[in-house]
């Protein structure tokens, strides 16, 4: 389509760019600091605003075969189908919102509110209270679980009943990042205390803990079988 | 873009001492400085600004053995997010509330990897209500908001007389003797008082009143204070080692700060170092000077400290 090193769109946002996301479509979408999403399509090089900086930052974008969700300081999310760009819906709560991620099929989108994990499927579906700040969240593979890393472990809800008591996973840590392979059997989890933990969906009451790392764990994912 | 790490001044008082007073001065100022500010309630700032940012306060125990190394989870996660807005601040104020502890503030800027690579602690900043710090006296939050302080504004100095003033400084003295102490109306102090003050840069380890080292004892009936220890001699690396170890694990939670420098045996640099509880960090300064008196000057603020033990334990670091 292009050759590598050929810059295909050059713009400047209002400030720092924050996040940046690629849509199956081969759209790219980027935001910035100062509170701008704009939508880039690098075969036309055309870009197009989809929100206009308004001074609050944008910390988080979260991109699914048909939605575009962004979210930050001023914490309202704001949502678009994808590709068309279209808006579709603002949800708004109080603080700043630093974390959200879809489902694997793209359809239910899961907010960090402060103690709160917001889901929305079209609309708001389910509030789910937690004690203490959710510092990270995780859907497994499959859709069917959704993890949330908090100060004492991981909460996991099952997505066929969002009022089911959540399973607890018990860690004497504040869980920071949470990464789950793609199997689903593994559920690896970065913590502020600088050790990573594994612990494997048949036997979560013997988790592998991995110390000895030179600070706290920031980022982790799993890939090719293999946790990096 | 700078990659300078960002001061933080932590402004601490009960509420109605000044504290809002003082914020909006900060941010009202022309002292060519963008502040960003950290608030625990929204309203109180009447200044509309975005950068200034609420959190809830939340602590994260860090289970490291050490039972008083706490952190404030909320400040990791709002820092990392206005750090993304770097280029539009240059010092970072950081409101507590009038009950909140200060040593989990304090211990987050060096117990966290992410904070700690990106910001540098500046001061503490304490107001009092001259007025009516009276009532507060027996509440652990007010002594140790003015025991963790290294800037001490005794506001509302229009409303007591110079008699009670004179008591209430020397009281405050009594509890904080590093702590450097201004008498304020409205919350008014030259920029240059708060902002940029360097009372964690270990090449400025210890300032404390001289006339404090100089009196031989102090009396005071709260159960907090400063116990200040100048002695000549050089100090066995070791055996310093193996005191402060013990120390700081049996006293650790009653210690607020401590400060020093140490003329460690066959070093020709001094040795400076400060803590905050079981926190220590400490490293080799410049070197003495010719006419310079090569000495040892501690001093440590906390509770139930027993200034007369302290010094016998330290007097046996000596070589």
């Amino acid at each position: 389509m292009f050759e590598i090193g050929e810059a295909v769109w050059v713009g400047a946002l209002g400030d720092y760019c924050t996040a940046i996301v690629v849509h199956a479509s081969g759209l790219w979408v980027a935001a910035s600091a100062s509170g701008e999403v704009v939508m880039i399509d690098p075969v036309s090089s055309q870009g197009q605003v989809l929100a206009a900086g308004t001074g609050m930052a944008v910390s988080v974008l979260g991109m699914a075969a048909a939605f575009l969700a962004a979210a930050g300081q001023d914490g309202v999310v704001s949502l678009w189908a994808m590709p068309s760009g279209r808006a579709i819906d603002r949800l708004s709560f109080s603080g700043w919102i630093d974390r959200l991620a879809w489902s694997p099929d793209g359809k239910v989108l899961a907010i960090v509110v402060g103690r709160e994990v917001v889901v929305w499927d079209q609309r708001i579906v389910a509030r789910l209270s937690v004690e203490t700040t959710v510092q990270d969240l995780a859907w497994s593979l499959d859709g069917r679980r959704l993890a949330a890393g908090v100060n004492g472990g991981v909460k996991i809800w099952s997505i066929e009943d969002w009022d089911r008591e959540p399973e607890v996973i018990r860690l004497p840590t504040v869980v920071v990042r949470l990464a789950w392979s793609a199997d689903g059997r593994y559920l690896a989890m970065g913590n502020q205390d600088a050790t990573l933990v594994v612990v494997d969906w048949g036997a979560v009451d013997r988790p592998w803990v991995m110390r000895g790392l030179g600070g706290k764990v920031r980022h982790g994912w799993f890939g090719g079988g293999r946790l990096w | 873009m700078s990659t300078n790490p960002i001061p933080v001044t932590v402004l601490t008082g009960y509420l109605g001492a000044g504290k809002t007073t003082l914020l909006n001065r900060i941010l009202t100022h022309e002292h060519g400085r963008k502040v960003a500010v950290i608030v625990n309630e929204f309203g109180e700032v009447g200044i509309d600004h975005q950068l200034v940012v609420n959190t809830d306060e939340e602590i994260f125990e860090m289970n490291n053995g050490c039972i008083c190394c706490t952190v404030r989870g909320d400040l990791i996660r709002m820092i990392d997010n206005l750090m993304k807005r770097r280029d539009r601040f240059d010092h970072l104020v950081i409101e507590t509330t009038g009950l909140a502890d200060p040593a989990p503030v304090i211990q987050t800027f060096f117990m966290d990897d992410a904070v700690k690579e990106k910001t540098m602690l500046d001061a503490v900043v304490t107001v009092v209500d001259a007025k009516h710090i009276a009532q507060h006296w027996d509440a652990d939050e007010a002594l140790e908001q003015i025991a963790f302080a290294d800037v001490i504004l005794l506001n509302k100095q229009d409303l007591v007389s110079e008699a009670e003033m004179a008591a209430l400084e020397q009281r405050i003295r009594g509890l904080n003797a590093l702590a450097k102490v201004y008498r304020t109306q409205n919350s008014e102090l030259p920029m240059e008082a708060l902002l940029g003050v360097k009372a964690f840069d270990l090449a400025r380890a210890l300032a404390v009143d001289p006339g404090f080292l100089e009196e031989e004892a102090h009396e005071h009936d709260e159960t907090v204070g400063t116990v200040a220890i100048v002695v000549p001699g050089a100090v066995d690396g070791g055996k310093l080692e193996t005191w402060m170890k013990g120390l700081l694990q049996t006293q650790g939670p009653d210690i607020f700060r401590m400060k020093g420098i140490l003329n460690l045996a066959g070093e020709e640099a001094r040795f400076v170092f400060q803590g905050v509880h079981m926190m220590f960090d400490g490293k080799r300064d410049r070197p003495w000077g010719e006419d310079e008196v090569r000495g040892n000057q501690l001093v440590f603020i906390g509770r139930n400290l027993d200034g007369a033990a302290l010094k016998a334990g330290f007097l046996g670091c000596l070589r």
